[in-house]
Formats: C-alpha cells, structure tokens, sequence
C-alpha cells in the first residue's frame, strides 16, 4: 500500500473513531435526559389537565345543583305535583332559560315528574314523553350524576347530566340535561402555542369496549375518532389510560400512529381517560440538531484530516517517488538518466546519493562491457564475412566436385558394364579353353602312346635311324602336352577355379617325387641331381601335394635348362624355423642377367630367348609356381648363386 | 594270364591300350560304351578295369554308380583314365572317396607309365 493511502487511513481512524464514540455516548445520554425532563413535563400537564377536567365536570354538577334548588321552581313543582294542577309555563321556562344561559354547555334541559314523565322542557314537543326506564332518570332519582356519553340526532356527543328535585326531604321529580362537550375543548388547546405537537384529549369507553376520542383532536378532522381497543392496546396511550395506568409512556404510537412521549391519567368519577403527548420528534428535535451539527464537524475534520494527512505523505513520499522514478529508469537500461534535484529528508537524500553512485558504478561497467561487445561483434562480423565467403567457394568448389563424382559415376558404370561384359567373356573363355584343352589332348593320346611303345621296341625292331625320328615326334607330342596343361593350369589359376587340397605332407617325399620326373631329362643331360632335408627327415608342411611336386618339377625343369650338359649340378635344400619352411632349388649354370630378373615370374616371359628352341614349356612355368604357392599364402623368389648359377625359393607357412 | 578291360569312347584308344597291354603279355578286352562295358563284366570277371571318366550318354562315373548300386564295385580294381580338366584334383580325391578307385592316369601316358602301374595292381 502507498504511504500517502496508509497515512490517510491511520489519520482517519484516529480522528473519526473518537468523535464518533463520543457522539453516540452523547447523543444516547442526551435522549435519555430530553425523554425523561419531556416526560416530567407531561406527567406535571396530566396533572394539571386531569384537574381541570374534574374541575369542568364540577361545574356542570354544580349548574346542575343551583337549578334545582331554584325555591320557585321546586315550589311549582310540587305545587303541580300535589295537587297536579297546570305548571306556571312561564315560571318553568323563565327557569330554564336560566339555568341555560348559566352553563352553555347545557343544551336541552328536562324536568320529569317521580314517575320518569316529561312535565316541562326546552324542548317542548317532549312535554308527555316517559323516560322511567333510562338510567340518567334512574340514577338522577339518587343522585346528581353525569351520564357515559352518547350521540344525538346530530351524532353530536352528549352528556346526561341528571339529579333530583326535591320538597324537603322528598323527591318531587328529576331535572335531567342534555350537556355537549364543548367545555372540554379547552383541554387541547391550552398548550398550542408551546409546542407544535403537544395535545391533550380524552376518550371513553363504548359498550363494545372500543374507544371513542370525544374532544377535538389538534390533526384530524375527525370527530368521535374511534381506537381499536384490542388493536391498539399495548401502544395506544388512550387505551392505557382507560385500563387505569397512570404512567410515563415513551414508546407509544398516536393515533397517526407517530411515535409520541406521553403521560396518562384515569378519571374515576366520570370514567374517562386523559391523555398528554407530544412527538418524540419535537422532543428530541434539539437532540437531532446536535447531531446534525456533530456529524458536520465529523465531515469537517474529516476532510482536513485527509488534506493534511495527503499533502503530508505528499512530502514524504514525493522525493521516494522520484527515487523510483529515477531508477526504474535506470532498470529499464536507461543508464544515462542522473539522479539528482532528489528533495527532501537527509536519509532520502542520503539514499540518493547512493543510488547515483551506483548508477555511476554500472554506468562504466556497462560502458565497458558495451565497447567490449561492439569490438566482439565487429571481429565475429569480420569473421562472418570471411566463412561466408570461404563458404561460397566451398560451395562452388562442392558444385564442380559433384560434378565430377557425376562424370565418374558415370564412367563408372560404363567400366561396370564393361567389366560384366568381360567377365562373361573370361567365364567364356575358360569354357571355352577347358573344352579346347580335352580336345587338344585326346589326339595326344594314340601319338604319344604309340611313340613310346616304338621307342621301347614293343612293336618290332627299329633302326637306329627311325628311332630318332620317334623320338622327336615323341618328344614334341609331350611338350605339346606340357603347354596344353600348363595354359589350362593358368587358366584355372587365373580364374580362382582351382582348388587346394590341403594336407600334411612330407617335404622329403615330394622333393623325391620331384627329382623322379626330373630324372629321366637329367639323366639325358648327364646332370647331377641331389637333395637334402635340413633339421629332420620327418619335416612336415600343410600343403596340396600335386600342386607342390609340380612348382617344384617347374623349378626343377628350369634349372636342368640352364646348366650346362655332363657339369651340371642340382640340389634341392629344404629348411624350417618356427612358422615356415622354404625349399631351395640351387644349380650352378650361368644365371640370370640383373636387368631380366624382375619379370622372371611374369607369364610367357622367358629369361633367355636363345634357349627358346631348346627348352620346353610356353614361359608359364613360373608364373604357375607362383600363383600356387600364393594361393597357399607362400612366398617364392630368385637369388643370384654364391660364385655363378641361380637359387630358386618357396616358402610356406607350417 | 590276367584279364584287363578297357574302356574308352574312342576306339584309337582302346586299341592303343590293347596294344600296349598285348605286348607285354596281358590279355586286354575293349568296350566303347558304358553298356558294352556292363555286358563284357556279366560274362566275364576282369583283374583290371581301366575306365574313362567322361564319356558320352553314360559316363564312367554313371557306371561306378551303378555299380556301386549293384553291390558290385568292391570286388573290381579301377583305374580311371582321365584328360578332362572339368574334374579338379579335389573332385576327383571325392570319387576315390565315394567310389574307391585306386589310381588315376592322366591322358596321354606312355607305356611304362601304363606298364608300371599295371603291374602294381595284378
């Protein structure tokens, strides 16, 4: 909550809540004075009323009382009476007229005879008329008595007033008046000028028990007003008065049914009740002006109070205000915005002080920070430029890159296509050479068979001539054969068609299985062939036997073609260390040139073109060796011989 | 005097084979189908049976088989001829196996090659 608004409030409820407990306890105790010194007032007015009231209905008894005691008139009476001769007519009303004129209340006045008979009157057309029955003649025989009201011809209330007529001690007749209630009237009256409301009436009961007004009321028309007895009761103040309560009322209700203070008295004699009022209101009107006037006051420092408590939180919070003002501000990044021409107590301006030097203190860091952030920003932006435009020839750079992988892509699959045509020709090819290959060696068969049964003189003697012969075509028909196989062994190799059979073989049974095909061209050549086994005879290797006798007849046969007839020497080594054995084909012919030795192993490719004529084979030799001991993951290779002659080497893994 | 059959498509090499055999004194039949082959061992029993493997209509491997179905192949010593590079050394190791022939020769051969092979088995 905002001082200025805290200030107000507290101010408020100090000033209001006394003044206002004071008003009440003053205003309740000042009714309760005016209510009780109102009420004094009516019950000394009731007082006073109820005498004159008495005092009213005397004076009728008492007109009463002086005409019948008239000696004249009593004399004629009783003149008339006893001897009931005619009545002095003009006595009789000479009498009348008096006692009429005496009280002017008296409005009809009648004399009966004992018997209730109507013997002289105002009223003359009554003269005749009985009355024995009525109680007015009745009680008038007894005594001078003032009858309940009741209403003549005019529903004007009366009154009989009755009493006797007497000659000594005997009752000569009754006087009875008709008497209105106009004397009343005084009663009410009498007090209009003190008051605006005060009154004072009287009422009696009728047969019903309701309750008639009979004097004039100060507001109503009305005459004869009648109250509700049962109705009215408890708060109708004429309807106490009748029930004999001689009381201070304060909470009644009039018949305008206005709230009233008043005082009641019973009239025994004469059965009426009497009623003093007056309206609270008038009574407690200088209550209400006190009131009135309190509650003024009330507004009045009211008003001033919130003036002053504003104009003081005012004063206070102005220079808090402008504190706030500044900083927010300042919050909201306006760091420029300087606190200063802050008004008002040392410890607001304290406070400012404070405030500006820190604003000062954020100021400079922030400037700080900013001049920082600018250089930050310029250098990323420098940056920036420089990736984008590395980016940009990144990106031309991807676009002709992705071109070329297109191009590629392209060539490639042309190179696939052609490739898959290739492979369908190799696949045909090797079909075609293994078919080729059956073909080429079928018609072998019967030459060289039949060759060898010449050569062996199975078929009859030769000379020495024809069996030359034999034996060149004989000689020719097993090279063609050597060539046949050795190109369909390429074909194989090359084509991955052929398949190792694996086995644990004895190196020294090859190495003799070799050196006997090797025997028969060796022998021819007058070479020595020799082999030996290093580290045990029982030398053991994983490998497909067949194809291991053949590189090693390939090598063998290689050799035999390089030394030199009758002086040739051959030796196969075979040696072992812990994961592989190598064996060596070593002879001691004249070697192979520097410059030659590199495509040694390379298909149709022989060392030396001289020896072409000589030697068998169509320079696949080596080329086979090599693919089968790489296809048992084996390594073969040349060396140059110690002095001359050539050393040929596999290795295998054990 | 020991009996041999020999049987080939190709009558050159029967007869060559017949050839070779007579002069070194074996007495050798031919049969140039697989049927011929089948007749010739119903009437005679043979020391020596030198077959070709490939062969038109029923190959020599057909004949093993059926033989092998006969119950009769235990009690014939075969020598397979072959020239044909469709059977590899690995193949041809299962035909031992399943069959149990007990040499190979391969095509062309001499006759000392024949000769002492022969020998071996009679």
């Amino acid at each position: 909550m905002k001082i200025r608004a805290e200030l107000v409030i507290i101010f408020l409820s100090i000033s209001i809540v006394p003044l206002t407990t004071l008003g009440t306890i003053i205003s309740l105790r000042m009714e309760q004075r005016i209510t009780e010194q109102t009420l004094w007032h009516m019950e000394a007015l009731a007082s006073v009323q109820e005498q004159e009231v008495r005092t009213i209905v005397a004076n009728k008894i008492d007109s009463l009382a002086s005409f019948t005691s008239r000696p004249q008139l009593t004399t004629e009476i009783d003149n008339y009476i006893a001897n009931r001769t005619t009545l002095s007519k003009y006595i009789v009303d000479v009498h009348l007229s008096i006692a009429k004129s005496n009280n002017p209340s008296f409005k009809e006045i009648y004399l009966l005879d004992p018997e209730g008979i109507v013997v002289a009157s105002t009223n003359e057309s009554e003269i005749g008329a009985s009355f024995s029955n009525s109680t007015f003649f009745v009680d008038g025989k007894e005594a001078n008595t003032l009858s309940n009201f009741f209403l003549d011809h005019n529903q004007q209330p009366r009154f009989w007033l009755s009493g006797p007529v007497t000659s000594g001690n005997r009752l000569i007749g009754v006087a009875a008046v008709s008497s209105d209630v106009e004397d009343f009237s005084s009663i009410n009256t009498a007090y209009a000028r003190f008051s605006e409301t005060a009154e004072t009436y009287l009422g009696q009961r009728e047969d019903d028990g309701d309750v008639v007004i009979i004097t004039p009321l100060r507001f109503s028309e009305d005459e004869l007003l009648t109250v509700s007895a049962s109705r009215d009761a408890s708060t109708a103040p004429i309807v106490q008065a009748l029930e004999g309560t001689e009381a201070t009322l304060t909470n009644s209700r009039d018949y305008r049914n206005e709230p009233v203070l008043a005082a009641t008295r019973y009239i025994d004699d004469v059965d009426m009740g009497l009623v003093v009022k007056m309206d609270r209101a008038e009574a407690l009107a200088p209550l209400y002006d006190m009131v009135f006037l309190l509650f003024g006051v009330g507004v009045v420092i009211s008003t001033m109070v919130v003036v002053i408590s504003f104009l003081l939180g005012q004063s206070i919070t102005q220079p808090i205000t402008k504190l706030i003002e500044k900083t927010a501000e300042i919050s909201k990044g306006n760091l420029g915005s300087k606190i200063d021409n802050v008004t008002g107590n040392d410890e607001v301006k304290e406070l400012a002080s404070h405030f500006e030097r820190m604003r000062v203190e954020i100021k400079s860091v922030h400037d700080n920070l900013q001049a920082r952030v600018h250089e930050k920003t310029r250098e990323l932006e420098f940056t920036n430029a420089e990736l984008k435009e590395k980016n940009q020839s990144l990106e031309h750079a991807n676009k002709i890159l992705q071109q070329q992988k297109e191009l590629l892509q392209y060539a490639n699959n042309v190179l696939q296509e052609q490739k898959k045509a290739l492979q369908e020709i190799d696949k045909m090819k090797a079909e075609f050479s293994a078919m080729v290959t059956h073909e080429l060696k079928t018609p072998l068969v019967p030459i060289v068979g039949y060759t060898s049964l010449f050569l062996n003189d199975r078929l009859g003697e030769l000379t020495e001539g024809q069996k030359q012969k034999i034996e060149v075509i004989h000689r020719n028909a097993q090279r063609l054969t050597k060539l046949v196989q050795d190109i369909l062994d390429m074909r194989k190799l090359e084509l991955g068609t052929m398949t190792m059979n694996m086995q644990q073989v004895s190196c020294l049974e090859m190495i003799k299985s070799a050196v006997d095909v090797a025997r028969h061209k060796a022998d021819s050549k007058h070479v020595n062939v020799s082999y030996s086994v290093r580290e045990g005879k029982q030398l053991v290797v994983n490998c497909d036997e067949h194809r291991i006798i053949q590189v090693l007849v390939n090598l063998l046969d290689n050799a035999l073609n390089f030394v030199q007839d009758h002086n040739g020497r051959i030796e196969v080594i075979a040696t072992s260390s812990d994961s592989q054995v190598t064996i060596s084909v070593v002879d001691n012919g004249k070697g192979i040139p520097r410059e030659k030795q590199a495509k040694l192993f390379t298909k149709f490719y022989q060392a030396d073109t001289s020896l072409t004529r000589r030697t068998s084979g169509a320079g696949l030799g080596l080329a086979i060796s090599k693919s089968i001991i790489e296809a048992h993951s084996g390594r073969i290779w040349f060396q140059n011989g110690k002095e001359k002659g050539s050393i040929f080497s596999f290795s295998l893994p054990k | 005097m020991k009996s041999i059959l020999a049987v080939d498509d190709n009558k050159d090499i029967t007869e060559l084979v017949q050839t070779m055999l007579e002069s070194y004194k074996y007495d050798c039949t031919t049969a140039n189908s697989a049927n011929e082959c089948l007749d010739l061992m119903k009437r005679k029993n043979f020391d020596l049976i030198l077959l070709d493997l490939a062969m038109p209509e029923t190959s020599g491997l057909d004949l093993m088989a059926q033989l092998k179905k006969e119950g009769r192949l235990a009690e014939n010593n075969i020598v397979l001829f072959t020239a044909s590079p469709i059977y590899t050394d690995g193949d041809l190791e299962n035909i031992r196996k399943e069959y149990g022939f007990i040499e190979r020769v391969n095509k062309p051969f001499t006759d000392t090659e024949l000769i002492s092979l022969v020998e071996k088995y009679i």
